[in-house]
C-alpha cells in the first residue's frame, strides 16, 4: 500500500518481482520519520476469501476497488480511507486464499486489513496459523527456524472482581530471535507450568541458503497470516515461503471441512457424513459460564455469536454462529473438552480462528487432534 | 450471561445421538463401533422387503472392513411394536444392500438391534429375539448375540470413563421433540439467514423461508421422511408466527441490524431478546 504513490501497473512477473525488490531497500521518504511506526518493509498477508472479492465496495468508512495488472490474476487493490489512498498488489491466483503484498508501514497496513476482515458485509477473514501450523511451516524443506514470538494472556480464565478490577493478571509477550532461540524454546517447552501455556504467535523463518542476502529471505510469520520480510533480499524466497505456508494452511482448512455434518451422494444414494472436531483442555476450565460468555461475546477475535444452555451440571451446549460467514457452528462444552459440530457450507477457517485464539487466551494446552492430524 | 435455558431433546432423539456417537465418535464418549469401522449411513432409510412390505429403521450403520450392517431401532418407550419386530425378521442382507453403500454387497451380513436405555431394557428384552445395545449409568453394552464375534467383543461393557456426557448435536431434534427444544435451533437459523443474506425477510408464512431455516439447522433434514418433514415444517411455522406476534422487539431488532449493519451492541441485544424468547418457551413447556 502506498500513500500518495500509485503502484506500477506491472505487465510481467519480472516487473512485479522487480517492484517487490525495490521495496526491500527503499529510499527513505521524507515524511517517514514524522509518521513514526516501524520501517517500511516487504510484507504479505494471506487472507481467506469466502466467495471471492467484488470489484468495488465500501465498508466501515473505507472505499475500495480492484483493478487488473498485465499479469494474469495479479490485481491492484486500492483503498481510500480518511482521505488517503493506499494501494497493494493482490494475488488472486488461489481463488480461496488471496495474498496482499505491500510496503506500507505495518500499522497502516494492519489497520486496512483489519477493516477488510472485521466488517459485517464483506467476505474476507484472516488466516489463523495456530502453533501447530507455524511449526509445520518451519519444518518444510528449505525453511529453517530462526526465532519465535510467544503470546499468552489469561483473558478466558481471568474473572473480574466485584469492584470491576482484576487481580493477578497473567500476560506474556516475548520475542526471541537468533542463536539462543532454540535453546530458550526448549527450556520453555520443558518448564513446569509453561509447557501448556505459551503458544507461538510468530516464528522467524529463513528460506534459502548461505550468508549472501541475495540468496535468502528471513520473515516473521505470524499466527494471523502476516509475513514481514526482516532480513535477506530474495523476493523469490519470500514468495515461496508465503506460497508454501498458504498451501499448508489451505490443506488443513479443506481437511477440516471434510468433517462437516451433512449428506453425501454415493452411487445416487444420499448417506450421512461428518464428525465432531474435539478440543481437549489439558487444564480444566475453572468457570464455564465466564469462558462461554467471552468466547461467544460476538466480538473479536472469536467472532462467535451463541445461544447457550446448561444441559446438566457442568455440561453446556451452545448453538453458535460464525459472524464472519453466518454459518452454524454448534458446541458442547464441559470443563475438560469441547465438541464442535460444523454445518454443511461452514468454513474450516472458523475452526482455526477458534483454535488459534484459544491457544493465545487459554493456553497451548488446548489441543484438537483431528486438526493436528491434518497439518502437513 | 443471561438466565440459562436447560433442556435435552426427548429420549428417542437422545438415543439416536448416543448411537451415532458410538460410530462417529466424540470426545468424552466411547466409540466401540467406530473403532471396528461402523459409520452411520442412513437415518429413517426405507427398506423394501421381499414381500414388498416396508420397514423404516431409525439408523443403519455399515462397516466396510467387516462387510456388516447394524439395523438399529431406538426404543424409548416401555413396549415394542410387535408387527414391526416381525417385519425386521424378514429383512435380508440383499434388502439392506439395495439402500446402503458397501464395497462387497455379496458378502454383506447384518443384524437388527434395539437401542435402549437400561431402565427400559428389562421391560423389552423378553419380547424379541434381536439383541440390544443398552446405555446404562456407567457403561454401554451389547446384550444378546450379535452373531459376529468382533461386534460381540466390541460391545462388551464399554465404560464411560469419568463422563457420560452424550453428544446431542448429530441429530439435533426430531418431529416428536417439544417446541421448547426446537425453538433455539429455529431462532439460531433465523440469525444465520440474516447474516447470510442482507435482504432476508423474516416471514413465517413464507414456505421457502421455513425450508431454508430447517436446512440450516438440521444437518440431516433431507434424509428425514417426507411425513416427518411435514410435521417439522408445521411446527416451525407456527412457532415462528407466534414469536413474530408476541415479540415485536425481535423483528424490530432484526430490521435494525439489516438496515444499519454490523454493530456488536445490536447483535448482543438481539442475543438477549432471543434468549428471553427461548426461556419463555422452556418455562411454558415445563408448565405444560
Amino acid at each position: 500500500m502506498t500513500d500518495g504513490d500509485s503502484l506500477p501497473r506491472v505487465q510481467s512477473k519480472k516487473e512485479f518481482h522487480e517492484c517487490l525488490e525495490s521495496w526491500i531497500s527503499p529510499p527513505k521518504r521524507e515524511n517517514d520519520e514524522d509518521l513514526g511506526g516501524r520501517l517500511r518493509e516487504l510484507k504479505s498477508y494471506v487472507l481467506e476469501t469466502n466467495g471471492g472479492c467484488k470489484k468495488e465496495g465500501t465498508d466501515g468508512g473505507m472505499v475500495w476497488s480492484v483493478t487488473d495488472t498485465g499479469v494474469n490474476k495479479l490485481k491492484i487493490l486500492q483503498v481510500r480511507c480518511d482521505g488517503v489512498v493506499y494501494e497493494a498488489f493482490m494475488d488472486t491466483s488461489d481463488s480461496r486464499f488471496y495474498v496482499l503484498h505491500t510496503n506500507e508501514r505495518s500499522e497502516i497496513a494492519t489497520k486496512i486489513v483489519d477493516m477488510f476482515t472485521d466488517g459485517w458485509s464483506h467476505s474476507f477473514d484472516r488466516t489463523w496459523m495456530y502453533h501447530g501450523i507455524l511449526k509445520a511451516i518451519a519444518k518444510k524443506t528449505g525453511n529453517s527456524f530462526k526465532g519465535f514470538g510467544a503470546r499468552y494472556s489469561d483473558e478466558l480464565r481471568r474473572k473480574a472482581d466485584e469492584d470491576g478490577t482484576t487481580s493477578e493478571i497473567e500476560d506474556i509477550n516475548l520475542t526471541i530471535n537468533g542463536s539462543m532461540a532454540h535453546k530458550i524454546e526448549q527450556i520453555m517447552h520443558n518448564a513446569e507450568g509453561l509447557e501448556d501455556t505459551i503458544a507461538y504467535n510468530k516464528l522467524r523463518i529463513m528460506r534459502g541458503e548461505g550468508s549472501n542476502p541475495d540468496e535468502y529471505a528471513s520473515d516473521d510469520v505470524t499466527n494471523t497470516g502476516y509475513f514481514a520480510m526482516k532480513h535477506g533480499k530474495s523476493v523469490l524466497d519470500h514468495l515461496d515461503l508465503v506460497k508454501i505456508s498458504k498451501d499448508v494452511y489451505s490443506n488443513t482448512v479443506i481437511g477440516i471441512e471434510g468433517h462437516r455434518l451433512g449428506t453425501r451422494q454415493v452411487d445416487g444414494r444420499h448417506i450421512i457424513k461428518g464428525k465432531t472436531l474435539d478440543f481437549i483442555f489439558k487444564k480444566p476450565i475453572p468457570d464455564l459460564r465466564l469462558f462461554i460468555s467471552r468466547v461467544f461475546g460476538s466480538s473479536r477475535p472469536f467472532n462467535l455469536w451463541g445461544l447457550e444452555s446448561e444441559l446438566e451440571d457442568g455440561y453446556f451446549d451452545v448453538l453458535g454462529i460464525d459472524l464472519h460467514t453466518g454459518d452454524s457452528m454448534n458446541f458442547e462444552i464441559a470443563k475438560d473438552f469441547m465438541r464442535v459440530y460444523l454445518s454443511e457450507g461452514s468454513c474450516g477457517n472458523s475452526v482455526l480462528r477458534l483454535l488459534t485464539n484459544l491457544q493465545m487466551y487459554y493456553g497451548r494446552g488446548v489441543i484438537c487432534e483431528r486438526v493436528d492430524q491434518l497439518v502437513r | 450471561m443471561n438466565e440459562l435455558i436447560n433442556l435435552y431433546a426427548n429420549k428417542h432423539t437422545r438415543l439416536m445421538n448416543k448411537f451415532i456417537g458410538l460410530c462417529a465418535g466424540a470426545v468424552g464418549w466411547p466409540s466401540p463401533l467406530g473403532t471396528i469401522g461402523y459409520e452411520v449411513q442412513l437415518i429413517e432409510g426405507v427398506i423394501i422387503l421381499d414381500s414388498a412390505r416396508r420397514v423404516v429403521p431409525d439408523l443403519i450403520a455399515c462397516s466396510q472392513t467387516l462387510d456388516h450392517a447394524i439395523v438399529a431401532e431406538c426404543k424409548s418407550g416401555s413396549s415394542l411394536d410387535i408387527a414391526q419386530d416381525k417385519r425386521y425378521k424378514e429383512v435380508t442382507a440383499a434388502n439392506i444392500a439395495s439402500v446402503v453403500t458397501v464395497d462387497n454387497e455379496d458378502h454383506l451380513t447384518h443384524i437388527v438391534a434395539y437401542v435402549v436405555d437400561s431402565d427400559k431394557y428389562s421391560q423389552l428384552y423378553g419380547n424379541t429375539s434381536f439383541p440390544f445395545i443398552v446405555f446404562g449409568d456407567d457403561c454401554v453394552e451389547g446384550r444378546g448375540n450379535f452373531k459376529l464375534e468382533k461386534l460381540n467383543i466390541a460391545l462388551q461393557k464399554v465404560e464411560f470413563h469419568g463422563t457420560r456426557l452424550e453428544p446431542t448435536k448429530y441429530y439435533p431434534f426430531s418431529h416428536d421433540d417439544a417446541t421448547g427444544v426446537i425453538v433455539s435451533y429455529a431462532i439460531n437459523a433465523v440469525m444465520q439467514c440474516i447474516k447470510k443474506d442482507p435482504k432476508f425477510k423474516f416471514d413465517p408464512s413464507d414456505e421457502d423461508s421455513i425450508t431454508a431455516i430447517l436446512k440450516r439447522t438440521h444437518a440431516y433434514y433431507d434424509l428425514i421422511s417426507s411425513k416427518h418433514q411435514r410435521v417439522l415444517r408445521k411446527k416451525i411455522k407456527e412457532m415462528l408466527k407466534q414469536i413474530e406476534q408476541a415479540n415485536p422487539d425481535f423483528t424490530r431488532q432484526i430490521t435494525k441490524i439489516q438496515m444499519e449493519g454490523h454493530s456488536i451492541a445490536a447483535i448482543r441485544k438481539l442475543n438477549i431478546i432471543c434468549k428471553r424468547i427461548i426461556s419463555d418457551y422452556v418455562v411454558q413447556q415445563r408448565l405444560d
